[in-house]
């Protein structure tokens, strides 16, 4: 399991929908999911990338003119207490 | 539905295109998860769905790009969020004299916040002519709004000729297309459209309840979402977000609506386009042809298949209309729209005011042996 994870995040849904279908078509992994609340309170979802990948998606990004707030890379970090307050 | 013969495809076409009713009842029975919300992978299966939908209205209205293609209830709607999402006082719109009330009756409200309008002729068969368009350019015009094809006698407006006087009066050119998609060639670049409307449940031959518009870059950074809500993006604000289709697609979307077009316009685009008109034409220039033998029965509008689409309006001269209708229902099971079908401004042009018309719509999955079941019963009409 890698440490760090690199998410790309958008403005909607929609954009994160376009991106995902033409990185299938490349045969660029990407995995949808909940974006993290520490990076964005924009839209629920994000594309879960690899690190190895960020310069053909960012061509891709580019290519299609999909609408991205910003690709970040965050520490996995699952802390068993968040959210507990007693 | 036994022994009854359906001609009422102007109101909504059925039956539905081969595989609609079946997406439909999978996306509900296997799970209608909500797009735009549902953080899961049902969600996005659907969410992908909705994607390819917009990619083939994309390239049936030859769109510059699927992301200018927004979902709403249907042409009704999507009309109001243009004329009251973009006109405002002092602004001056031209119509043609075929106009639905979904153009009517927005702009009628439209007129007590200083929006004014003016209707290009159009003469009896529902011709209009550019050059009467061209005529009514003030220096406040900002947009022509025009019926693609009559839902009252089947004229096919010239929207490519409208659409280059749009183009140099720096007007935006907003299409009707409620009788014309899946029926047509519809191309939104060559015609210069900036706002297409289309319903689902007509000649794109799925369910009710679903259309949506296409939307020009130019216009859509110069109009306001006539509807505000939740979208699934931006929560943390109040205000609507700008990007699309978030901007006009507030409130949780028709999914089975979305779901069921999706099927229909896979139909339509195996079986093409200009077949299906091919089909339609066919049926309809056989009906004229048999109407025309008939007495005191008139064709309302074009006399031939030239320029028209497959809905033909007859008025009956020595009979009310209505009973006519009620008779051929009644004792032929034939379904038509007896009436003004919500466009009396199209019946004053046509000189069919107020009495109306029986109109009668084909589709492709009716027959020439339909059609003769027809003509017998008109002719029984004044025995």
């Amino acid at each position: 399991m890698q440490k760090v994870q690199h998410y790309v995040l958008f403005p909607n849904h929609d954009n994160a929908m376009r991106l995902y279908k033409e990185l299938k078509g490349l045969g660029v992994r990407a995995v949808i999911a909940p974006t993290p609340r520490v990076l964005s309170t924009c839209c629920g979802v994000s594309l879960l990338i690899e690190e190895k990948d960020i310069g053909k998606i960012e061509a891709c990004i580019k290519e299609h003119g999909i609408e991205v707030l910003k690709i970040e890379a965050i520490e996995r970090d699952i802390n068993p207490m968040r959210d507990r307050y007693c | 539905m036994g022994n009854r013969i359906y001609f009422d495809n102007g109101s909504t076409s059925w039956p539905k295109a081969p595989g609609v009713a079946e997406a439909m009842s999978e996306l509900l029975v296997k799970g209608a998860f909500n797009i735009n919300r549902g953080n899961y992978e049902g969600a996005y299966e659907v969410e992908s769905l909705v994607l390819d939908t917009r990619e083939q209205l994309s390239r049936l209205f030859r769109a510059q790009d699927s992301k200018r293609v927004l979902f709403s209830p249907g042409i009704t709607y999507s009309l109001n969020t243009f004329i009251k999402g973009f006109l405002k006082s002092g602004d001056h719109v031209i119509v043609t004299g075929i106009e639905h009330n979904a153009v009517m009756r927005p702009l009628r409200q439209m007129e007590r916040e200083g929006v004014t309008c003016d209707v290009a002729r159009t003469d009896t068969e529902g011709e209009v002519l550019p050059e009467d368009v061209e005529r009514l350019v003030r220096p406040n015009t900002k947009a022509v709004i025009v019926s693609h094809a009559s839902n009252v006698c089947g004229t096919v407006i010239p929207i490519e000729e409208i659409g280059d006087i749009c183009r140099r009066h720096h007007l935006f050119f907003v299409v009707d297309t409620a009788q014309s998609a899946g029926t047509l060639e519809v191309d939104m670049q060559k015609c210069g459209i900036d706002f297409l409307s289309f319903t689902g449940h007509k000649g794109l031959l799925g369910p009710q309840g679903i259309g949506g518009f296409l939307i020009s870059e130019e216009l859509d950074s110069q109009m306001l979402p006539f509807v505000a809500g939740g979208t699934g993006s931006q929560s943390d604000s109040f205000d609507m977000p700008t990007q699309l289709p978030d901007k006009y697609e507030s409130g949780t979307m028709n999914l089975p609506g979305i779901i069921g077009v999706h099927a229909a316009l896979s139909y339509i685009e195996n079986v093409g386009v200009s077949e299906i008109h091919r089909k339609k034409m066919e049926l309809t220039g056989y009906f004229i042809e048999k109407v025309k033998e008939l007495t005191d029965i008139r064709i309302v509008g074009k006399q031939g298949v030239y320029g028209r689409t497959a809905v033909v309006s007859l008025d009956f001269e020595r009979t009310d209309n209505a009973v006519a209708a009620f008779t051929l229902e009644s004792d032929y099971g034939i379904m038509t729209r007896v009436g003004l079908h919500c466009a009396p401004l199209a019946h004053r042009s046509l000189c069919t005011y107020p009495q109306g018309t029986v109109r009668f719509a084909f589709s492709t999955a009716n027959t020439k042996e339909e059609i003769d079941i027809c003509v017998e019963g008109l002719k029984t009409l004044y025995r």
